[in-house]
């Protein structure tokens, strides 16, 4: 069965279904556009960090996007079929990339479009040229405009003001910590996390919470004899943090740590966001269920230019009732891309503005950068001077080896010292040469993200 | 005056049992927390940041291990890596499902990336270039020298390094490889002793005899039972004379044949599942020379026809029989089931296992036009590690191949709602027995049917026809 508008209009779950996909009709949404026999993919740059990636079958129709929206098909992958019908020369025809294949492989027939197609009622209501007609908006009154934006800044207010009764709380209650001793606050941290965390909640410092709501998991994690030191450190970071905002409610990060994330367009908007573009090289993705039923999808860049910031971290957040994601990129795919930060003491969260020249000579011709010399964890301690709160921070280390203590557990080992490494490590890191290596470290132990070695690129993430 | 850690480590103590810590502190910290509501939270942001940047872990004694050896092959393409990866994940978890992934890169000449797949220790079935990854990964420090591998220098030689230089020894110099054996084996430990044994099958002959009788009465029952098999083969070896009786009381020998009159072995089913479960089992202990002698005959004259009987008694036969006949009988019966297109694959597939690499070369083309089933899983077998070398030909003659376009063009019907693991199956052994011409053949075969060229099924096809046979320069 070969695609057509009416089929486009057919499987719609509904007309603003198709209202959305109309709008991520511009070319400029979308890259790597392909096709491959009745395959077609592309990447879409959605409201998250990372593109989704899109792919359908237009003979045997069925479409696939890594994007949470329950509705199915999406816009993203309605908006790639529509191009496809209307623009079919937009699609390069080139080898069937790994993803679109592993979606193959996992494809079902009985979840194919095909069927569900068969027992929808005909495109009815829904309809493609409705969903291109513009929308006439009116012209915003501006006492009505006036209004709504006193209002909201009577709300930012509230918000601080509450916030700042949450953090007196916290405060209060790492005091309490201390004074009833730490044996009994690692016995009970579960119970008492969460309680604090609930009190943040309800202040409106829902950021802090969560972070408070994973520090049982993070402390817990660790052998018992670091447990202590782990425990201090975390205290102390938010006592930092708590500070911090009080002294500086209005700043971007601390709000970011404290309250919540600017959405895309704040960001895009914002005058000190700094941008930088250039070739990123996908150290790995980091995936983890978090207590508040989210996942949290960490994919982690390499930037192969001397110039700008050396690493960029692109956070998505999924609902883990919603199955898991597919990963938007292939660790150890590089390419080029402009890429907005979210402003920060030490720029590294990021969002992509656009990407283009995926994969090509000059991207894979390009070699890490070379650590900075001496102490591999200075950069780190540049971060913690900047923004003490911060737990983790990625590092560049220089040429070493993966070493084993009597215990088994993995380190790594340069000239300049060892490190432990959080977790195994695969047989290939133990019998490798690193000639660098690119990893996560929060002070006390190492996650590896990806080396470069004497066997070429090794990736470590699961 | 005390040094940072020690203030520190009272802190850590104060904190621990719930007093207050800031009398503990530095003096400049002191002045920096100041006194009253809020300095135990100031002083703990100040000790949190100091344990975390003055002093991270500090490593105990650390062991590198060696270098990952370089091996004699290449390492696959990059972009054939992927296919590769995504082989393995979905073979991992069929039985003995990567093992003819690894044979079929080693018969194109390439190793498996180490990133991708490393060899356990454990894994003697992995192709012997793999023989120094395997004794890095079971941590051998012995290292090989560049001499030959003698009695005196044998624990200098990695284990799996070691058992491929004397395959390698037996092929070239029976007699120094046995005599080698002979020596060494007797100190090795039970399942050393059964693969340095194992060895002596390769160009089996008289000679061995007296090595292998010196094992007769090891004390590993595998060991034993092995011993056995060989030494029947040679001729040697106590007679089992009861077993045997048995055995050939739950067989007949009839003669079959209007104008020339032959014996043939009937190996008809018995009363009840009792019966058939025994003779299962004495089928795997009996040699073939005992059950002639039962039977009053010669092993040949056993053989003069292919012996009858249900599926699976016919496969503890054929076993019997390439464990146990002597080299006339086995290539006697091999002929013959060579010869017969009424004889299953998977029959041929028992016996060739004795057969030299050209028996087998052609055995397979020969299998590969009469497999009639849509796995090819017979074919598979009868190919052992001769993988990658089959051309169409053999293929399209197949009633396999026309039942896997048949299951192919059913899964691609619009009534259709699963796929078929058969075909997925057929698909995938056929990627790892042809040749590239063969499996690009295939490929378009399957598009023509409506199969989307990135179809996962077609992934060890691809993959064929990336790895090009490497040949050494």
């Amino acid at each position: 069965m070969a695609l057509s508008r009416s089929e486009i209009e057919a499987m719609a779950p509904d007309q603003s279904a198709l209202k959305a996909a109309a709008g991520l009709l511009k070319p400029a949404k979308w890259s790597s556009r392909g096709v491959s026999g009745g395959l077609i993919w592309g990447e879409c740059q959605g409201s998250g960090a990372n593109p989704y990636r899109v792919a359908a079958d237009t003979i045997d129709i069925g479409s696939k996007c890594t994007c949470p929206s329950r509705k199915f098909p999406c816009k993203h992958a309605i908006a790639l079929m529509w191009l496809h019908v209307d623009e079919p020369g937009g699609f390069a025809p080139a080898e069937t990339p790994d993803w679109v294949i592993e979606w193959m492989g996992r494809r079902r027939k009985s979840s194919s479009g095909a069927a569900p197609l068969a027992a929808k009622p005909e495109g009815g209501s829904k309809s493609l040229d409705a969903a291109t007609e513009e929308v006439v908006v009116e012209a915003l009154d501006p006492a009505v405009e006036a209004k709504r934006k006193a209002a909201a800044e009577r709300r930012a207010g509230d918000v601080r003001r509450q916030v700042e009764t949450g953090l007196d709380d916290l405060e209060l209650w790492i005091s309490d910590q201390l004074r009833t001793g730490l044996g009994a606050f690692l016995a009970e941290t579960a119970d008492r996390c969460r309680r604090i965390a609930a009190r943040l909640v309800d202040a409106k410092a829902g950021a802090l919470a969560s972070r408070l709501d994973e520090t049982p998991s993070r402390l817990l994690q660790l052998p018992t004899e670091e447990r202590i030191d782990a425990a201090i450190i975390e205290l102390g970071k938010l006592t930092l943090l708590a500070r911090a905002w009080r002294a500086e409610p209005l700043d971007p990060e601390l709000r970011r740590e404290v309250v919540s994330t600017e959405s895309r367009e704040e960001l895009m908007t914002a005058p000190d966001a700094p941008r930088h573009a250039g070739v990123w090289e996908v150290l790995g993705e980091q995936i983890a269920t978090r207590r508040d039923g989210l996942v949290s999808v960490s994919t982690w860049l390499l930037n192969l230019d001397a110039e700008g910031p050396r690493f960029a971290q692109l956070l998505d957040y999924f609902p883990a009732s919603a199955g898991r994601r597919s990963g938007a990129f292939a660790a150890g795919g590089r390419f080029r891309a402009e890429l907005v930060f979210y402003p920060a003491r030490s720029p590294l969260r990021a969002l992509i503005i656009e990407r283009s020249e995926v994969d090509t000579q000059e991207t894979r011709d390009k070699a890490w950068p070379d650590p900075a010399t001496g102490d591999p964890l200075a950069p780190y301690a540049e971060v913690l001077l900047a923004a003490p709160w911060t737990l983790a921070a990625p590092v560049a280390l220089p040429s070493g080896r993966i070493a084993e203590d009597a215990a088994g557990r993995s380190w790594w080992r340069g000239e300049t010292g060892a490190l432990p490494i959080d977790g195994a490590t695969s047989d290939i890191s133990l019998g490798a040469r690193l000639d660098g290596a690119a990893g996560l470290w929060n002070g006390a132990r190492l996650t590896l993200l990806a080396a470069r070695t004497n066997w070429g690129r090794v990736g470590f993430d699961a | 005056m005390l040094e940072l850690e020690d203030h520190l480590a009272r802190i850590r103590g104060a904190w621990m049992a719930g007093r207050g810590a800031v009398d503990h502190a530095p003096p400049a910290w002191r002045d920096a927390v100041g006194v009253g509501a809020g300095a135990e939270a100031a002083l703990v942001a100040l000790a949190g940041q100091a344990l975390q940047v003055l002093f991270p872990p500090a490593a105990p004694p650390l062991t590198t291990r060696a270098l990952l050896p370089v091996l004699s092959a290449p390492t696959p393409p990059e972009t054939a890596r992927a296919r590769i990866r995504r082989l393995l994940a979905a073979r991992r978890t069929e039985e003995g499902g990567i093992r003819s992934l690894v044979q079929f890169l080693a018969a194109r000449g390439y190793v498996m990336h180490p990133a991708d797949w490393l060899p356990r220790p454990t894994d003697d079935w992995a192709p012997a270039i793999y023989g120094p990854w395997m004794a890095w990964a079971a941590s051998e420090t012995a290292r090989p020298s560049s001499d030959a591998l003698t009695a005196e220098n044998w624990d200098h030689w990695p284990w799996a390094e070691r058992r491929a230089v004397l395959l390698a020894l037996r092929r070239s110099d029976p007699a120094a490889a046995r005599t080698l054996v002979a020596a060494k084996a007797g100190d090795e430990p039970a399942e050393r002793r059964l693969k340095l044994l194992e060895l002596l099958e390769q160009g089996l002959s008289p000679d061995d005899a007296p090595v292998l009788e010196g094992f007769a009465a090891d004390r590993s029952d595998r060991v034993r039972a092995l011993v056995r098999r060989l030494l029947a083969r040679l001729g040697r070896g106590d007679a089992d004379v009861a077993s045997a009786q048995e055995l050939a009381s739950m067989v007949e020998l009839a003669r079959v044949g209007l104008i020339k009159r032959r014996n043939q072995l009937k190996l008809k089913p018995l009363k009840n599942l009792t019966q058939e479960a025994r003779r299962y089992a004495l089928l795997e202990t009996v040699t073939l020379a005992d059950l002639a002698k039962a039977l009053g005959v010669d092993e040949e004259t056993l053989l003069e026809t292919i012996p009858v009987g249900e599926p699976r008694v016919m496969s503890g036969f054929m076993a019997m029989v390439e464990a146990t006949a002597s080299p006339g009988a086995w290539r006697t019966l091999f002929d013959l089931v060579r010869g017969d297109a009424g004889v299953s694959v998977e029959l041929v597939a028992i016996l060739v296992r004795r057969a030299s690499p050209d028996e087998r070369r052609a055995a397979l083309q020969m299998v590969l036009a009469r497999e009639d089933a849509a796995t090819f899983q017979g074919s598979l077998a009868v190919a052992g590690d001769m993988l990658g070398v089959a051309g169409i030909k053999s293929v399209v003659q197949s009633p396999a191949y026309k039942a896997l376009l048949a299951l192919l063009a059913e899964s691609l019907s619009a009534e259709s709602r699963a796929q078929s693991p058969i075909l997925a199956v057929g698909l995938a052994n056929l990627g790892l027995l042809v040749d590239p011409n063969a499996a690009k053949a295939i490929i378009d075969a399957c598009v023509a049917s409506g199969l989307s060229a990135a179809d996962p099924q077609l992934d060890h096809l691809h993959l064929n026809i990336a790895l090009e046979p490497e040949r050494p320069t």
